[in-house]
């Protein structure tokens, strides 16, 4: 599953274990799944579903958003 | 005179007790007006309602968590998310027939948040008994609006890995909804 960044032009694509980022000049970069989560899917808002093995505050599957060569956890995943 | 005699008698409404205009407008009053009730004072109605915003739990405070084994042949139904394959399903799913997005929304209370999109409702089959827990969808106050989401309808949660979901299920139907 791909999505194109509308800010930035990249192509991000999502496995399990990660996403891959690749920018418009060629270069590109592996931002790894958090410990203990797969990725799923991306939402319309651009966030990533993943899966997680324990669950935090009640809830196993989180957004998680893509910000400065990071997954960063955000809302919980319905 | 019967009139002024009854009046007389009636329990003055409590002072934290919002009129149902303005629970219209504020989720909070809203919230108030469904659940101060089962609390014993305001103060800990209050403290309830700080949970919900902290903790968003999925399930109402007062249920009961039990994890049963779902039936082989049982079906139920699940909101997707656009480009969710019906092989990722969630970890939450209904027994009530899901109308529409605004259902979804407000009956089993799925804050925007929690799913930006819906555009499909697909119907799983247990095809290999499923722990799960099941129950009443609690309230919750989406920060989109904000709202009230009162909840009330009926829900499941997986208790398995989510990888291994699909494993318990098959796809009977998906159809899309607006």
């Amino acid at each position: 599953m791909h999505r194109v960044d509308p800010a930035t032009g990249a192509d991000m694509r999502i496995s399990p274990q990660g996403v891959t980022v690749s920018a418009t000049d060629g270069s590109w970069s592996f931002v790894p799944a958090p410990d203990g989560y797969r990725l799923s899917h991306f939402e319309a808002d651009g966030s990533i579903v993943a899966h997680g093995v324990r669950e935090i505050d009640g809830w196993y599957d989180w957004h998680f958003i893509l910000e400065g060569g990071v997954l960063r956890r955000d809302a919980p995943a319905y | 005179m019967l009139l002024v005699g009854l009046a007389g008698c009636a329990t003055p409404a409590p002072q934290a007790t919002p009129s149902t205009a303005a629970a219209r407008q504020d989720p909070r009053a809203a919230w108030w007006v469904d659940q101060r009730w089962r609390y014993a004072n305001d103060s800990t109605a209050e403290a309830a309602y700080q949970r919900l915003l902290a903790q968003q739990s999925a399930w109402p405070e007062w249920h009961q968590a039990e994890v049963v084994a779902l039936p082989v042949g049982l079906r139920f139904q699940m909101a997707l998310s656009p480009g969710q394959g019906t092989d990722r399903p969630g970890a939450f799913g209904t027994f009530d027939r899901i109308r529409d997005v605004a259902w979804v929304r407000r009956v089993l209370a799925v804050k925007v948040a929690w799913k930006p999109a819906i555009d499909r409702v697909v119907t799983y089959e247990v095809t290999d008994p499923l722990p799960a827990d099941t129950g009443t969808v609690g309230p919750q106050i989406d920060a989109a609006g904000p709202t009230y989401l009162p909840g009330g309808g009926s829900q499941l949660e997986m208790k398995v890995p989510a990888a291994d979901r699909i494993r318990h299920l098959k796809v009977v139907e998906v159809h899309a909804i607006g």
